[in-house]
This record gives structure tokens, sequence and C-alpha cells, in this order.
């Protein structure tokens, strides 16, 4: 433990601690954009810069270690003085253009612009620059692949956290910078099409708009949509999800961090498979089939209930239980796959019984057992 | 007055690049007196004491970081050859690669041996595509001599060394920076602490040394840390091998004491001034230092004096210009490298030196306001204060430091649209 003095506050805490989560503990606020607290140190952007004694140096926060009686200066004006011109730095060639931007309202660089006091109507390097160069950002270069995530490089702050998530998270490594200095882009390897799993993880980490969610491209605004938390149904992880409502239309969906065995991580199926909760097309209804003209047609949960317990009570009384097999499936809760075997065990008298999983998972169950005895992770998910 | 000929005493002899030359001229002598004489930890003792200061740029104790390296409990260890020779204006590693291979093999070997590696690696820039090839001829031909391999000298040691070519980033001369393009990233440089000497190469111990450094070794080996201490000053001892190139008579490489001044520099080893022309300034350690001028030429060359004087001592790459040049476009040059160099992690120096190329295009062409003069050192301090790397860090320092000394040259382009040192240009 060592002990340290944050803006006067003395802090106590683990020497392992970096001085941006001794200021946290303290409940002190210093602004930060590359920083996430999933990913490693990086320390690029410098808006977390604090003055530190002894030295009077400026160092990042994010990646500083605390150290013995360290003094901490999260407001002087040294620092205030470089995280605004980094600031206006980083705005100097960003269009600001939150009117219309997917972004706006949860934007991280207009959090900490706000937090700082830094506009380009207000900040004082910026409008110096304006003045001086009448700066206008790059042509607006917008990527219309026909891929379901639009990267728009002019918004892009290059604190690379879509790369490091990519990289460090999924295992993948689908994205790179390309090009030294102010030329530096975030891409593919030689501009390609962006051809990987689309979890999308890297727009949810995306501290701007510069990487967005094409289909609920100018469907709401941050502020209107509702975040409903809830499980995804697409396989037995269970992660956690927000659905993202507006007027009772789900608009998009977005994981977040500590929330969940999945701790805000996504795959392309929980992310973006589930726009068809809202799909016209969609069957709400269970349908009964007509046996004179062999069409589907729709009917109430009474009738079609009622048409089934019929029917396998018909068949129960003529050729046994054991005549009648159900088949369950993983993407059910735990409760539902019980009621359904208890059902069919206590309620037909029967045990035949399978899950969908037999079809996908039972091969790898057999290698697994064969090589490491366990049919299962062999590690805990928070491992991955 | 001669030169004082150490590192460069092989230059120019018989087959020097070859080991029939090396040999000759008492190579290998060094190895064989470490491994048949010395324990390891006596040989990081005597570089200790010999106070040798690495001459990649920085000026850190190689002793001590030798030391560091060694009395980690790591096992495998790597020793590399920085040979990116990056810094504008230097061109001392390149004659020492071309002409006197074995030097650096030696001096890689006995730092494998004192510090506990088994490998060695030498990171050369892409264009030196001529050493590198010499390198790993000079390799083969160490090799089938058992200078390399296992159990050399018949000693309980085996090294060898790999030559790895760069792909042309200045970026990638810094250290953590060599060491993610070894890995085969982009290089960029890394956070630090860990430093390399304990998390280098795939996370393994690692000591990074100059060319110069690690050529220094065998002499200090063979003649004493007494001997070594006697060159130089007390400070930093030994000689230095200075690259002078701009607008002197005779340009080169000259292997002088640590301490020389600048006035010796110039006028005793570099011919003077051309033309007969009046010194202007000096970059005494390349593109990254502060500029000299007129009132420096006692300042004698080593890392602490230069340091005192208000720059650096950097690689020693003195850039000398006379008055004809104009300190704009000087700036604009160094600035252009710098905007070109910078590796675009961090926002104070991936910015900074974008805007200061915008800025310096327009005093350059009369098209800026006076007060774009002072944007520039606010740019520079917030990228000295802020910066990553010590890329970003040092990058502005030449441009300060001729807006400082030089500011007339700067206000007669946006007053008068005239440059005062070239008339010839029309701004
Ligand atoms: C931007 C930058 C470029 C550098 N380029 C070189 C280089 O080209 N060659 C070199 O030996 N050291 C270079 N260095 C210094 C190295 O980081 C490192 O300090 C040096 O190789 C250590 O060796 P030494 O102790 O023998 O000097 C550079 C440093 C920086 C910050
Ligand atoms: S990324 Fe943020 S600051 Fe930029 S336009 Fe969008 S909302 Fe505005
Ligand atoms: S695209 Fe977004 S996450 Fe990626 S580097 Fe740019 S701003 Fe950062
Ligand atoms: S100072 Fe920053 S941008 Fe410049 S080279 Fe270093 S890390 Fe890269």
């Amino acid at each position: 433990m060592v002990e340290l003095t944050i803006d006067g506050k003395k802090i106590t805490l683990d020497e392992n601690a970096t001085i941006l989560e001794a200021a946290k503990s303290a409940n002190i606020y210093i602004p930060t954009l590359c920083y996430h607290e999933k990913l490693g140190p990086f320390g690029a952007c410098r808006i977390c810069v604090v003055e530190i004694e002894p030295g009077n140096k400026l160092v990042p926060a994010c990646i500083t270690k605390v150290m013995r009686n360290m003094v901490v200066y999260t407001n002087s004006e040294k620092v205030l003085r470089s995280r605004k011109m980094n600031l206006e730095l980083l705005l100097a060639r960003h269009p600001t253009d939150c009117l219309t931007c997917e972004k706006g309202g949860e934007c991280e660089l207009q959090r900490v612009c706000f937090q700082v006091g830094v506009s380009k109507g207000k900040g004082e390097f910026y409008n110096r620059l304006v003045d001086v160069f009448g700066v206008q950002p790059q042509d607006i270069r917008i990527e219309d692949s026909r891929s379901i995530i639009e990267r728009n490089l002019n918004k892009c702050i290059l604190c690379k956290r879509c790369i490091r998530i990519c990289h460090e998270v999924q295992a993948l490594g689908a994205i790179q910078f390309s090009r030294r200095g102010v030329k530096m882009e975030m891409g593919t390897f030689w501009g390609e099409k962006l051809d990987c799993e689309f979890c999308g993880q890297c727009v949810d980490i995306c501290p701007v708009g510069a990487l967005t969610n094409k289909l609920s491209k100018y469907k709401a605004r941050v502020w209107q949509l509702d975040k409903v938390q809830t499980i995804c149904s697409y396989c037995s992880m269970g992660c956690s999800l927000f659905l993202n409502v507006k007027n009772d239309r789900l608009v998009k969906v977005h994981g977040e961090v500590n929330v969940g065995r999945n701790d805000g991580n996504l795959c392309y199926k929980g992310r973006y498979g589930q726009l068809f909760v809202s799909d016209p097309a969609r069957i709400t209804t269970p349908l009964i089939r007509d046996k004179s003209s062999g069409e589907l047609k729709k009917a109430t949960w009474d009738e079609a209930i009622s048409l089934v317990a019929d029917r396998l009570g018909d068949i129960k009384k003529k050729y046994g239980g054991n005549s009648i097999a159900g088949i369950s499936s993983a993407r059910c809760t735990n409760e539902d796959n019980y009621v359904f075997q208890k059902f069919f065990r206590a309620g037909l008298g029967s045990n035949n019984l399978d899950s969908s999983t037999r079809f996908e998972h039972a091969p790898s169950i057999g290698v697994l057992t064969k090589s490491l005895g366990w049919p299962a992770m062999s590690n805990p998910a928070d491992d991955l | 007055m001669p030169q004082t000929k150490i590192l460069l005493k092989n230059i120019g002899t018989p087959n020097s690049e070859h080991i029939k030359g090396y040999l000759k001229n008492g190579g290998y002598k060094a190895l064989k007196h470490a491994l048949g004489e010395l324990l390891p930890e006596e040989i990081v003792e005597l570089v200790k004491r010999a106070g040798l200061r690495g001459r990649g740029g920085a000026g850190f104790p190689t002793g001590m970081k030798w030391q560091f390296c060694a009395s980690d409990p790591k096992k495998i260890k790597y020793i590399i050859c920085n040979a990116d020779e990056g810094e504008p204006g230097t061109f001392k590693d390149r004659i020492l690669l071309e002409q006197d291979p074995h030097s650096l093999i030696e001096g890689m070997a006995i730092a494998g041996y004192a510090i506990g590696c088994t490998q060695g690696i030498i990171y050369i820039r892409g264009e030196y595509i001529y050493a590198a090839r010499l390198l790993e001829q000079a390799i083969e031909q160490a090799r089938a001599k058992g200078y390399l391999g296992d159990n050399i000298l018949g000693a309980d040691f085996c090294f060898d060394i790999k030559v790895f070519l760069g792909a042309g980033a200045y970026i990638c001369g810094e250290e953590t920076a060599l060491l993610d393009s070894l890995e085969g990233r982009a290089g960029r440089s890394r956070v630090k602490p860990p430093f390399p000497v304990n998390e280098g190469l795939w996370r393994r111990p690692t000591t990074v040394n100059n060319v110069e450094t690690l050529c220094s070794i065998r002499h200090i080996l063979l003649n004493g840390d007494e001997w070594f201490r006697r060159l130089g000053t007390s400070e930093c001892p030994g000689t230095k091998i200075f690259s002078i190139s701009g607008h002197v008579n005779k340009p080169g490489n000259y292997e002088l004491p640590m301490g020389t001044v600048l006035r010796d520099l110039i006028y005793e080893y570099a011919g003077g001034i051309r033309d007969g022309n009046k010194f202007k300034a000096v970059l005494p350690g390349g593109a990254s230092s502060p500029c000299l001028t007129a009132e420096h030429m006692g300042v004698a060359f080593d890392f602490y004096n230069l340091a005192r004087a208000g720059s650096m001592l950097g690689s020693g790459a003195l850039i000398v210009m006379d008055e004809t040049t104009c300190m704009v476009g000087a700036g604009l040059s160094v600035a252009r490298f710098f905007e070109h160099e910078s590796c675009g992690r961090c926002t104070p120096c991936r910015e900074g030196a974008g805007w200061i190329v915008n800025i310096l295009n327009r005093i350059y062409n009369g098209e800026a306001k006076l007060a774009e003069i002072d944007l520039i050192v606010e740019l520079a301090d917030n990228m000295r204060a802020s910066s990553f790397c010590p890329l970003g860090m040092a990058a502005p320092n030449a441009v300060v430091s001729f807006i400082k000394n030089f500011r007339d040259d700067f206000e007669e382009h946006i007053k008068y649209k005239r440059c005062p040192a070239r008339k010839d240009l029309d701004v």
C-alpha cells in the first residue's frame, strides 16, 4: 500500500494502481479519451495528463503508477494548458458534426470538451488556428462499403480503442493503423474491404462517431432511446445485452462493461441479430394448418394449446407415451428446459428426449473428453 | 592535430572488412581475453569503471544497463545492436559497419558473455543493404573460425548473431519501437516501464546498444578502464566519432576525444566554413538538438557540457550552417522530417508536428501573421511537455532554437516578404 496526495486529498491504495485509478477511488475526475478499462495501457491521447511532484512533470494519469508520497495536481495551470491544447488539436481536424452524428449525446469527445470547457468557438488555441488558417477538416470521407459498420475517418481521433479491442479482446486483428504521423488512419490491411466476424466490438468501444452501426443510422437520437437490459437468446452463454428501444421498436443493441458474464462483449448475433423482433415478417401468433386448404392460419394460444393437448392425449392413449419424442433447445432457458422434460417424463410418460445441442456440440464433447478429460470449457469465462 | 583514431583505426587498412584483415590488426584478442580470463561480472564492472556512455543518443551508462539486464533472473536474454542510424546528419555507424564489421561482432559477443545472452541481433536500417550483406558475410567468417557458434574458443559459451533489416522508419531507432518492429509489428514506442532490460524482445530481458558503443568494448577490454578514462572528459570518457556535415570544407567522420570544442571541430578538423563564409549555426546532435551559435565556439562536446549549453550531444552529428542559410527554410526541412517520421500515436507530436510544418510553410512563403511565430513555440512547448516518447519531445528543438536565435529571419519573411540570408530567395 502507498500513500499519495491528489489535489490535496490523501489517498492510500495498492501500489500497482495508476494515478487515474487512485483519482477515481477518491472521486476526482480526470478526463480520458484513449483509455478504456478493458484494454491494456496505451497513454496516447494525452488528455489525462496531470502534474506530479517531485519534478513538476506532466505525466499521463492512465499509465503512470502511483508512488509513495507522490503529489499530484489534476487541474494546475500547466495541466490545463496542455490538456486544452491537446483537445483543441484533436478538434482542429474534427468536423464536430454533432447535429446529426450517431454518437451525439453519448460521445466521449463531446463529454470531455464540455468538462474541460473547450469548443470550437471557445478554444483559445483553436480560435487562433482558425483565425490563421480558416481550418477546414479534410474532405468528408465516409466509407460506403456494404458492411454493417460505417467508418467516418474525419471523426476518428486515433485513440486506437477499436484496434486494441479487436486485437486484445477478440484476438482477431482485422483492423490496424496504417501510415504514420498526421496521415495515420484506422483501417484494414492495404485498405481492403473489412472482412471479419462483424462482432461490432469496435463500434461499441469507439468513443466518437467514427465507427457506427449502419442499421441504426438516423433512426434515433441517443436520448430518445430506452435501454432495456436483457439476456441474449441465441446461445446458452447467456450474455447480457441492452435493447435500445424507441417508440417500442428496437433500434440497436449494445453491451456494457461490468454487466453480465460477457462483461459487455457481444458477438455478431447478439449485437446485430436481434432486429428481427421488430420485423413485420416475424411470426407473432401460433399458426394452425387448415385441413382442407393446407394453409397456415393465425390462431389464438388457447386454440393452439388445446389442439396440441388433444392430439398428444390421443397418441398417448392409442400408442403409449413412449411413442412421443421431444427435442428441446439450448436457446431456451434452464427453467423452460426443466419444465419441458418434466412434462415429457411425468406428464406424457416418455423418456425420449433430446436437445438440438446434440447435433452441434456432441462431436466436440467427445473430442474434449478424450483429449482433456472434461467435456466443456476448461477455463473460467473471465480468463478468456 | 591528428585525430585520436581508436574506433576508426582499422578503417582504410587492407581487407578491414574481412576477418583476415581484422585478425592481422589484432582482432578477437579481446574476446579471447574475456572468455579465457574474465568472469562475466568482471567485464560488467570493467565497463562500469571505464565510464562508457551509450553513443546512440541518450548517453546512458553502458555498464549500468548491462548490469540491470544481467541481474534479471529470467533465463533467455538478448543483446541487440541498434544500427538503425536514423538521426539526420549521422553517418558514423555506417563506416564502422561497412569497414570494420568484426569489431561489432566481437563487441557483441563480449557483451553477450557479460550479460548472459546466447542470441545477438543487429537491427540495421533498410537503406544499409550493402552493410547488411557484408555483416552477414562477416558473421559467416566468424562462425567458420569459431568466434561465433557453440562453445566459442572452447569456453562454456554459445553465442550467435542474426541480421535484421528495418523498413525505413526513424522511430524504429528508438529502442522500444525497434523491439516492436523486430517482433513484426509497426514500430511504435512502448509504454515504459517495463524497461527493455527487464521486458524487451518477446518480453525477455534485452540490452540495446548502439554500433559505436559496442565497437568500443574490445578496446576497453584490451587497454583497461584507466586508459579509457584518460581519454575524453572526466564525466564522459573515451573518444567519439563526430559526423560533421553541412557548409564545411571537409565534411566527414572525425574521431576525437570527448570534450573537443566546437571551434576545433569546425576549423581544425572539418576545414572551416565553405567559401570563406561566416558561421551561422550548428545542430550539434542531429536534427533533434537545439542549435548552437557563434558564441558557443568554446563549448566542449560531451553529453554534460552540451546539456549545460542548452543543447545535446545526441549521436554526435554536427550539421553546420553558414551565413547564407535561411533559418526558416532550414527549420522547415527539419520540421518536415519530423512530420513525416512522427509515428502518429500521441496527439501532441502527431498533430503538433503537422501544424508546425503548416505554419512554417506560410512563414516561408510570406503568408503568415507575426503571431504565428509564437504559435509554433506554444505547439512546441506542448510537444515537449506531453509527448509520449522522446521523438516528440525533441522534434521541435531545432525549430524553436532557430526562432529564438534568428527571429529576424522569421519576421522579415513575414513583414517584408524577403529572406535576410538569401537575397536570391523570392518570397
Ligand atoms: C526517435 C529516436 C531515434 C533513435 N534512433 C537511434 C538510432 O538510429 N541509433 C541508435 O543507436 N540509437 C537511437 N536512439 C537511441 C535508442 O533509443 C537507444 O537509446 C540506444 O540505441 C541505446 O544504445 P546506447 O546506450 O549504446 O546509446 C534513438 C532514440 C530515439 C528517441
Ligand atoms: S464524434 Fe462526437 S464530437 Fe464528433 S461529431 Fe460526433 S458527437 Fe460530435
Ligand atoms: S475509429 Fe474510433 S475507436 Fe478507432 S481509433 Fe478512431 S476514434 Fe478510436
Ligand atoms: S511522441 Fe508520440 S507520435 Fe511522436 S513518435 Fe513518439 S509516440 Fe509517436
